[in-house]
């Protein structure tokens, strides 16, 4: 049986957009921890319909012991919705993997978003009209 | 006024100018440019008077009153003079003349004043030879034409039209009653019974001691009420200049901004700005964390209510056990008692709990785990509810910052706009210090004169007791029946006297009164709200409202303001007997449009019993003015500069 992974990893790619995130302040990330800004790209990710994404080359990002029970929840559901499975919640190295290609998903897709704000519009802005959009959905299905 | 001749003075180098009082109506307009010599022509005849200048400007007072022309081309000593010849009652002339003599010091470069002469020329048609008046006696026929005190009243300046009712203007007024009235004499026999009571005290009280004491303390208190009412008119006279140089200082400082005070004004919205920016920006922070924080939540939705449905659908195939925690089921069966709902355990229940404790330790791991994130997913799901409010109100915030920022911003640029405009801030700033200073010591004579008028309040009071205590101690001695019995005639003397100067005050109101409404209400041109005007015993003018009886005068409109004043100006003629001529500087300077015509319409059917001489800048003479003077037949001048701009013409407006 393979050992439980004690951190997590991002793309190499994504360690600069990162960056770019944290010098220009976007959503505070300089003040955010990197669990944090993970769960962040994650959940972005995954409302953005794309199912997979090759992670290319890994590079450490923070510890695994950094989840609390909030954080878990969000991964189990999401693992849980991607696989269909409910055996992949006793499989945690595959909750992992399953984050870790939805945060590299978010991120490229967050950095897409950024790179179209050069045509107009802010990427928090544009970022907002799209939360808005997810909100005045999921309250129209309730 | 038939004539005026002025020679050398300021702009008006060479003026002999002809009034022609024999024209349907005795009105006179002169019509200049700002700096022809417009105020100047009234200084002259206030000069020519009063030996002052009381409408010199700024400029002006740095010239010397010599015509630069003449002291540039003629050759020194120069002599400036006015001679103003006025009929008098009985169809003579009166003449008044003040002249001046300057030589030039080689040494400082300065003019020093040679000579000075002021005289009065009389001449009557039955007398071969006419009367000269110098000294005391000139100033005193000036006085007879025209008293100096109560000169704003025939000479005056329409655009400083609401001091004219002023407080100090209405006490000026007050005190002057007494020559309005001409009841000076009456005041001289009080002070000369007052005298004789005084000596006639003094010889009772060289042979009682009692009485010296009481007669000496009379003469303290007189002493004291004498320098009390030095102070107090000192401390008014302060008054008056301080009014009149917080008034030089306003109309210079005219739409001039406090740059000092302007500053600071910046210099706080500055703060205010920044503090709105950093306000702002721990906003954006905010939002920044909210759309962060919201961003889990909403995007993990779907996958929420996916985790949910798993697992309701196990759980209702049992493959899950219910949310019960593990120590609360151990805990109801030590218990023997549900520790939910606090009832007694039957077997039933007891059995039941045993199946659910079963379950639990022999369920997957991952049913455990679906049922430990269950409360948490349920939470963030409530949670979702609140982004929209707290969005909102975060953008809410942020654009209030923002216009608050951007309106501050605008305030700043304006005001330093406003500041960059004017290049002489050295000289706004001091001027500016000298109106705080001349309104603080102005502050502190109101303070220092209501003092003073109750000290001699207090003063008046103890000289009636000191006085009455003198008559007891007289009475009692029975020597003195003979000085007793001139004393309390000169007290019953005085008594009279006083009841006299009284009712002719109290008359001379009344009919001011009386002739002021009668004017006003001849005059006023519309509909009214004005029941009638009211003359208090200090002189303060007031309107009553039709209705409501309520006292207002400032809130009146400007053209109500100047025909008040005329008709005030016409009443005070008429009880006086001074029949002067009516002089105003910019007398429509504050009225726009029909005001301007009425007012006109009114000072042209005044001039059909009294002369008026109005002095009109360019911009006065307007169509309104126009169309009043020229369906009249009156005289129109316009005072024209020269090239060199050093002297002024008079020129027939054709």
């Amino acid at each position: 049986m393979a050992s439980v992974q004690d951190r997590l990893y991002i793309d190499k790619s994504d360690r600069k957009i990162v960056e770019t995130f944290e010098e220009r302040s976007y959503f505070n990330f300089k003040n955010k921890t990197q669990k944090d800004k993970f769960i962040f790209a994650m959940c972005y990710g995954y409302n953005s319909g794309i199912k997979k994404m090759e992670i290319k080359k890994k590079e450490e990002f923070f510890f695994t012991k950094n989840f609390n029970s909030k954080d878990q929840t969000i991964l189990y559901s999401i693992a849980l919705e991607h696989t269909g499975d409910v055996n992949v919640l006793n499989d945690i190295n595959k909750v992992y993997e399953i984050a870790q290609m939805y945060a590299h998903i978010g991120f490229k897709i967050l950095s897409d978003l950024e790179e179209s704000t050069s045509i107009g519009g802010s990427l928090e802005s544009k970022f907002e009209i799209e939360l808005k959009e997810t909100y005045e959905k999921i309250q129209n299905k309730r | 006024m038939d004539n005026i001749k002025i020679k050398n003075y300021r702009q008006l180098k060479d003026i002999d100018f002809d009034f022609n009082n024999d024209m349907e109506r005795n009105l006179h307009l002169f019509i200049a440019e700002n700096g022809a010599g417009k105020s100047n022509f009234m200084n002259a005849i206030n000069w020519c008077l009063y030996n002052d200048e009381p409408l010199l400007d700024k400029d002006s007072e740095e010239l010397p009153i010599l015509n630069l022309e003449t002291i540039e081309n003629e050759s020194s000593p120069y002599e400036v003079s006015v001679e103003i010849d006025v009929k008098n009652k009985s169809g003579g002339t009166v003449r008044f003349s003040r002249c001046e003599k300057y030589k030039n010091n080689s040494e400082s470069g300065d003019l020093d004043l040679l000579e000075k002469d002021f005289k009065v020329m009389i001449i009557n048609e039955k007398e071969m030879n006419p009367k000269f008046l110098k000294g005391d006696e000139a100033e005193k026929y000036v006085n007879k034409f025209v008293p100096k005190r109560i000169r704003e009243f025939f000479f005056f300046d329409g655009e400083r039209l609401r001091e004219y009712f002023v407080e100090s203007k209405s006490r000026k007024l007050s005190k002057n009653t007494f020559e309005i009235s001409q009841i000076d004499v009456i005041e001289d026999v009080e002070s000369h019974l007052k005298k004789i009571g005084k000596d006639l005290s003094k010889e009772a009280g060289k042979e009682y001691p009692d009485i010296e004491k009481i007669r000496s303390k009379i003469d303290d208190n007189d002493i004291k009420t004498d320098e009390t009412t030095n102070n107090l008119e000192a401390c008014q006279k302060q008054l008056e200049i301080s009014k009149k140089k917080i008034n030089e200082l306003n109309s210079y400082l005219d739409n001039v901004p406090n740059i000092d005070k302007e500053r600071e004004k910046i210099n706080e919205w500055q703060d205010e700005k920044e503090n709105k920016e950093v306000q702002l920006n721990e906003k954006m922070i905010d939002k920044k964390d909210l759309l962060f924080n919201y961003n889990q939540i909403i995007n993990s939705f779907s996958a929420f209510k996916n985790a949910l449905k798993v697992i309701k659908n196990k759980r209702n195939n049992n493959e899950i056990p219910q949310n019960i925690s593990l120590d609360l089921l151990n805990d109801s069966l030590s218990d023997n008692e549900c520790q939910l709902c606090k009832q007694p355990l039957d077997e039933d229940a007891k059995n039941q709990i045993e199946f659910e404790k079963s379950r639990k330790q022999v369920s997957s791991e991952s049913a455990n785990i679906l049922t430990s994130i269950e409360p948490m997913i349920k939470t963030m799901i409530n949670n979702i509810n609140d982004f929209n409010k707290e969005n909102r109100k975060i953008n809410r915030d942020i654009k209030n910052l923002e216009e608050d920022i951007d309106r501050l911003k605008d305030k700043i640029k304006k005001k330093d706009k406003l500041i960059r405009g004017f290049d002489n801030e050295e000289e706004i700033t001091y001027k500016f210090d000298e109106l705080d200073r001349h309104k603080a010591i102005q502050e502190q004579n109101i303070g220092k004169e209501a003092v003073f008028m109750n000290k001699l309040e207090e003063l008046k009071e103890k000289e009636e007791i000191l006085n009455e205590k003198l008559k007891n101690a007289m009475e009692k001695k029975d020597n003195l029946k003979e000085i007793n019995k001139k004393h309390n005639f000169i007290g019953e003397a005085k008594k009279i006297i006083l009841e006299v100067k009284e009712t002719i005050m109290k008359k001379v109101k009344n009919e001011m009164e009386l002739e002021t409404n009668n004017k006003f209400f001849d005059f006023i041109w519309k509909d009214h709200t004005f029941d009638k005007i009211e003359i208090d015993d200090s002189y303060n003018l007031k309107f009553i409202h039709k209705g409501s009886g309520r006292k207002f005068f400032q809130s009146a409109s400007s053209g109500e303001k100047l025909l008040l004043t005329i008709a005030f100006t016409l009443a005070l003629h008429s009880v006086s007997g001074f029949h002067a001529p009516i002089l105003i500087d910019n007398p429509v300077m504050r009225l726009a449009g029909d005001n301007r015509e009425n007012i006109m319409r009114v000072l042209s059917e005044v001039s059909k019993d009294k002369q008026i001489i109005l002095m009109l800048i360019t911009n006065e003479y307007s169509d309104e003015v126009k169309k009043v003077v020229n369906s009249i037949e009156c005289q129109q001048y316009k005072i024209k500069l020269d090239d060199e701009e050093k002297a002024s013409n008079f020129t027939e407006v054709v």
